[in-house]
């Protein structure tokens, strides 16, 4: 599939529903044309017990290919639809996997079932996988609420669900259908699908990250709280293509720091060389490390992901670029790639900070936007501007839109990247405008 | 969004394949009208039981 032809991408995002579709829907299908063990039990209730948790195992199972960051699923979605899709699909199956039990007492009558402590092992294993899905997918929902790091968020995580999968399938391996037949085999199936998805995400893709890994040439300060790094390949074969918008994982590995992953938008248009830019606001505990980083530091990538980039839509002419703050980084890289590459689109560039000391890349936005003919137009917009500055203050809203950009602008595209609260009442304020929404792009990406 | 869509689309489907799946196979087997009642295969696998 080539990414940048729409046609090709739709298709492809149409055949990878289809087949997450078909998947989730097969094991009840197999159940009830499979010759199994289980003697008829032949009641509805307990019939769609035993099926509801046939699909939301196999649900939970497929969340871990989900969370793999397989390119060949991630490719016609962008990482972010991805990530809000695992979300939806942890509660479609909490949902089906808790009334499991519920179903199962109500259509045998046997409700102590739920409540009696002197049941057999494999229902306290059931029990516990229950409890392990619970835990992970609130923990989850309300991680920010009730303010656990998302490191250790993310590790609790990854043991919750391993947890998840193998007492569920302890659990369903000793009770009803799946106790003899080839049920079993398609069972082994699904779990091992989850399971080799696991590995290749926690062991097998980090360990390729620090076998080929980048290392840092150029520690640069933008601003006073803006910093970027420079990274190369330590393999002259080894080259990341990406497309100008999209963002990266990375590793960096630094004496007296953990090795933490996290997403960073690369900066930089293509080069040549594979080498790459992130450029990075101190805004956590991570990043308010990030100026520590030396020249020299080993540094593993993973990526390039997201589909925020004009260069999958390459019939769209006229650009509206508007961001706020650090969110000017993905756009940076298109307007990089565009001077690069010669191949400019008719752009206009709203780009909102609180102070003049806060506009990043300032100089190079100048110098891209300064020729009598160049296609770049750039308006700053300030929310705590001095006395003396002569541009435009306030918040990028609709009316600022609207006096910039409000000639025919259904047939304008716009990109916007900056916090939600930003993004959020654009979106709304375009939609109203008469933007189709096909010409709205944003990254909605937040850990 | 083209993307969101894709989302909703996609979520909704989930929950009407996922939902559909369970709900009409247990309707088949609960009236016996499931393959594997009356595969061979199937019978004699009861049989065994």
């Amino acid at each position: 599939m080539d990414p940048r032809k729409p046609s090709q991408a739709t298709a492809a995002a149409l055949g990878r529903i289809l087949i997450y579709l078909a998947v989730i829907a097969t094991p009840p299908v197999l159940a009830a044309i499979l010759p199994q063990s289980r003697h008829g039990v032949h009641r509805f209730l307990p019939q769609l017990a035993n099926n509801l948790a046939l699909v939301g195992y196999t649900i939970v199972a497929f969340q871990f290919i989900l969370a793999a960051r397989l390119k060949w699923i991630e490719r016609p979605f962008g990482l972010d639809m991805i990530f809000a899709f695992h979300k939806a699909m942890a509660l479609l199956g909490v949902v089906f996997l808790l009334a499991h039990p519920l179903l199962m007492a109500w259509g045998e009558n046997r409700w102590r079932l739920l409540s009696r402590w002197n049941v057999s092992w494999p229902i306290h294993a059931g029990r516990a996988a229950l409890l392990c899905l619970v835990i992970a997918v609130l923990t989850s929902c309300f991680r920010k609420r009730i303010h656990l790091e998302y490191e250790r968020w993310r590790a609790w995580h990854n043991v919750l669900v391993v947890g998840v999968l193998v007492l569920g399938l302890v659990h369903s391996l000793s009770m009803g259908d799946l106790r003899a037949g080839p049920m079993r085999l398609v069972w082994g199936g699904v779990f091992g699908a989850a399971m080799l998805a696991y590995g290749y995400h926690r062991f097998f893709s980090p360990y390729r990250g620090r076998r080929h890994p980048f290392e840092v040439v150029e520690v640069r300060r933008e601003t006073h709280n803006v910093w970027t790094l420079k990274l190369r390949p330590m393999e002259a074969r080894r080259s990341n293509r990406h497309l100008p918008g999209q963002f990266h994982f990375i590793t960096l590995y630094r004496r007296g720091f953990p090795f933490e992953e996290h997403p960073f938008t690369i900066s930089s248009g293509p080069a040549a060389d594979g080498s790459l830019a992130s450029t990075i606001k101190e805004s956590g505990d991570f990043t308010r490390t990030i100026m520590k980083t030396a020249v020299g530091d080993r540094v593993a990538v993973r990526g390039p992901f997201g589909r925020f980039s004009h260069a999958l839509h390459p019939d769209e002419d006229e650009l509206v670029l508007i961001a706020g703050g650090v969110g000017i980084t993905p756009l940076m890289s298109m307007l990089r790639s565009m001077r690069d590459t010669g191949d400019w689109k008719d752009v206009l560039l709203i780009y909102g900070n609180r102070t003049e000391e806060d506009i990043i890349f300032g100089q190079e936005l100048r110098d891209m936007a300064g020729g009598p003919r160049s296609p770049l137009k750039v308006v700053h917009v300030l929310s705590h501007a001095e006395g003396a500055w002569q541009g435009e203050r306030g918040h990028i809203d609709r009316d600022l839109i609207l006096r910039h950009a409000g000639e025919r602008l259904g047939a304008k595209a716009f990109y916007i990247c900056g916090p939600p609260a930003m993004a959020g009442p654009l979106i709304a304020s375009l939609g109203e405008l008469g933007v189709p929404p096909r010409r709205i792009h944003t990254e909605r990406f937040a850990l | 969004m083209d993307r969101v869509r894709y989302l909703r689309f996609t979520v909704a489907a989930a929950v009407a394949v996922a939902l559909a799946a369970a709900v009409c196979m247990s309707l088949m087997r609960s009236s016996g009208q499931g393959w594997r009642d009356h595969h061979p295969a199937t019978a004699s696998a009861m049989r065994a039981t």
